[in-house]
């Protein structure tokens, strides 16, 4: 019954957030008939077609876009064409990690996978938890400041990033790599500012769903990064991937099946298999050089990910993305028109950049040190969030989540 | 959250929640004074200016671009013909705005005499199509009640503080066309880090399905022309042309096939490229006088080709 709740509150909040007139009823039901009929599956298959069934499904997403029926990820607006596919490539991953890990699956999986608020944002439902020993008072204590500073990600940094998507089409080598810049800082206000609102709203009425960052930018190499970003996602690579190539080749090949299995994901697209490699590739050498105690070279190597990997993830037109990444250098235009955006999009800017720095460069003081965003969740930090973001915020701007829709 | 310091219990029981209903209180406040003026005084000056007109034989539908650029006025003197011109800052914000506005504008009577339509589609070069089905913006630009106020803690301050951005759009004619006269365009600096977004290849068949569904609908009567508009040309845009005639050439197979499926003739145009930045208006999109002159005098020639009018 809890659970049934939790499900309709979902859906409350998905009519509430999307606001679309083409987002109806079958967005609700299809996943939540979808779940239903696949776990019944699952509960029939044995062992051995089960973990083969789990493949199948956290490929399904990749094979979809191939076929054109459902967008690869680009970053910008990623509604799917077709509503009846809407939260495929989260549930179709839930259920995947449920049918590889879980001894015992039940029917109750179905309302908390089929969540519509999580398959609109995300995380990907890999567990919900609820909440029997802590009462309202310190449910919301606890939570509250997650989905202020979440909405503060989400409203004040993120969305008004959105319109310097036009950067991508730019290929002079300091167009390319400030776009890489903004578009990091977008994914992740975005994708993180929604996932915190939700941890901090299901915290509070008493459920815990997985926390779906952790302060990547504290990190000094992309080993660190990794344990910071889209950590639901990680966990189903981990399970699905990493662990069981582990056990029959060396690192390399696991890490390498990993990432493209996470390319796959985003999309069967050439752009995010040279992703897929160009990030295992770093992680390898990463590895390499952490062994050998060099220091500084993981961090330029975590940069280069960044700014390269970006570069990468948001150009799936390959004539475009190899003239990208020539690097013609062909001056500084690009600044003066970073000078005369809108005020509130340099507020964005600073603010989104502002933070990135807290984290990287004081990643090692106690109050950052934890990755839980508690430096942002003090009363002192929050009275500051609150106050910039009743100044800033307006009805302006697209309310979109980047990883979520599809 | 255990705070101890009494700084701490403070900011947390008492300045947060303070915050907290000053921002609820200030979005019902901004929801209550929000008028957006420039918009709400140009869409009625312009019905009150088309109304005066007996009959209309074409039409120019589209948004800014369409309203700064294209005089309905020429167009009824090349033509010898009446031209109204429909198009109203953002396109309404909404397909289904729009379509309101323009039944309330004319009555059936009026659009069914309607020969001509001239479609000056912005969507075309912006991508929009997907994000106008998302807002839920009215005809005069204010947003439905939400979470977040219609403007700005900081926009509000910047008005009381005199810096007012906000600036009224004329309507010079009965025909509908932009008040330059009353309007300082100010100066235009062409901008190679603006590219264009083109509309989607997989979008292109339902963006045009439901336009020309709802153009015929609106003039059941009227030869259709989409028009697809442009800005300044400048080296990044002439390095994203291939983008544009990909566009172009998709849009007129899919209105090709739908001719020959027996869906009616539709003619494609392509306005040129605005050949000097004197003949902008502060915008890639908005044309002043002179380039207004332009182009309309570019779409006319543009339609006789496929006309065959008599100037």
């Amino acid at each position: 019954m809890k659970f049934l709740i939790l499900w309709l509150i979902g859906a409350f909040i998905y009519f509430f957030s999307i606001n679309a007139t083409e987002l109806t009823f079958e967005g609700i039901i299809v996943p939540l008939s979808f779940c239903f009929l696949t776990i019944l599956l699952i509960r029939a298959l044995s062992e051995k077609h089960k973990t083969l069934f789990a493949y199948l499904l956290f490929f399904s997403t990749g094979i979809l876009t191939f076929f054109g029926i459902i967008k690869p990820l680009t970053g910008s607006v990623s509604e799917s064409p077709n509503i009846l596919f809407f939260g495929f490539s989260f549930y179709t991953l839930s259920l995947a990690y449920l049918a590889k890990n879980a001894k015992k699956i039940d029917f109750l999986d179905t309302l908390k996978i089929s969540n519509p608020a999580l398959l609109a944002t995300g995380p990907i439902a890999l567990f919900i938890k609820n909440y029997r020993y802590r009462n309202f008072y310190h449910r919301f204590n606890y939570y509250m400041p997650f989905f202020i500073v979440g909405f503060f990600f989400f409203h004040i940094i993120g969305v008004p990033l959105a319109p310097l998507f036009k950067f991508v089409y730019l290929t002079d080598a300091v167009s390319s790599i400030v776009f890489a810049l903004i578009f990091e800082l977008f994914l992740y206000a975005n994708f993180c500012g929604l996932s915190l609102m939700l941890y901090g709203l299901f915290g509070i009425i008493g459920f815990k769903i997985p926390l779906n960052f952790k302060q990547p930018f504290s990190s000094s190499n992309i080993i660190e990064f990794w344990r910071g970003w889209h950590l639901s996602l990680t966990a189903v690579l981990k399970t699905m991937f990493y662990e069981p190539l582990r056990k029959r080749f060396p690192p390399s090949i696991a890490l390498l099946g990993v990432f493209f299995a996470s390319a796959m994901w985003h999309g069967v697209t050439m752009n995010f298999l040279i992703w897929g490699f160009f990030h295992a590739l770093i992680f390898l050498v990463t590895i390499y050089l952490l062994n050998r105690n060099i220091p500084i070279l993981p961090t330029f190597a975590l940069i280069m990910a960044f700014i390269v990997g970006r570069i990468i993830f948001a150009e799936k037109d390959i004539d475009i993305l190899m003239e990208k990444l020539v690097f013609s250098f062909q001056g500084f235009g690009i600044l003066s028109e970073i000078i005369s955006l809108p005020p509130s999009t340099k507020a964005s800017l600073l603010l989104g950049f502002g933070i990135i720095t807290i984290e990287f460069f004081f990643r090692n003081m106690p109050i950052v040190k934890k990755r839980n965003y508690k430096y942002l969740r003090t009363p002192f930090s929050l009275v500051f969030i609150l106050i910039i973001t009743i100044i800033l915020i307006n009805s302006g701007g697209q309310n979109f989540a980047v990883y979520g829709q599809r | 959250m255990q705070y101890t310091g009494n700084v701490n219990r403070f900011l947390w029981y008492f300045l947060v929640p303070i915050l907290i209903v000053f921002y609820i209180s200030f979005i019902f406040w901004s929801d209550k004074n929000f008028v957006n003026k420039p918009v709400y005084e140009a869409i009625k000056n312009k019905q009150q200016a088309i109304n005066s007109l007996e009959s209309i034989d074409g039409v120019i539908l589209g948004g800014s671009n369409a309203w700064w650029g294209i005089s309905a006025k020429s167009l009824s003197v090349y033509s010898d013909m009446i031209w109204a011109n429909l198009a109203i800052p953002a396109e309404g914000y909404t397909d289904k705005n729009y379509e309101n506005f323009l039944l309330e504008t004319l009555s059936q009577e009026k659009r069914q005499e309607v020969s001509f339509v001239v479609y000056s589609a912005a969507t075309l070069v912006r991508n929009d199509f997907m994000k106008r089905k998302r807002v839920s913006t009215n005809l005069y630009g204010k947003n439905q009640v939400s979470y977040k106020p219609q403007r700005s803690l900081a926009s509000y301050l910047k008005d009381s503080m005199g810096f007012t951005g906000f600036r009224p759009y004329p309507v010079e004619n009965k025909y509908g066309d932009f008040g330059f006269a009353n309007y300082p365009c100010g100066s235009f600096k062409a901008n190679p880090f603006n590219p264009r977004e083109y509309l989607d290849d997989n979008e292109i068949s339902s963006w045009a399905s439901n336009q020309l569904e709802r153009i015929f609908f609106l003039f059941p009567n009227a030869t259709v022309f989409i028009y697809m508009p442009n800005g300044f040309n400048d080296q990044i845009l002439e390095k994203n042309n291939h983008r544009r005639e990909n566009l172009l050439i998709k849009l007129q197979d899919f209105l090709f096939e739908r001719e020959t499926n027996g869906g009616g003739l539709v003619y494609l145009l392509s306005q040129e490229p605005y050949r000097s930045s004197r003949l902008m208006c502060a915008d890639d999109w908005h044309a002043n006088d002179a380039g207004r002159a332009w182009r309309t005098e570019e779409l006319y020639q543009l339609i006789n080709d496929k006309l065959q009018f008599k100037k």
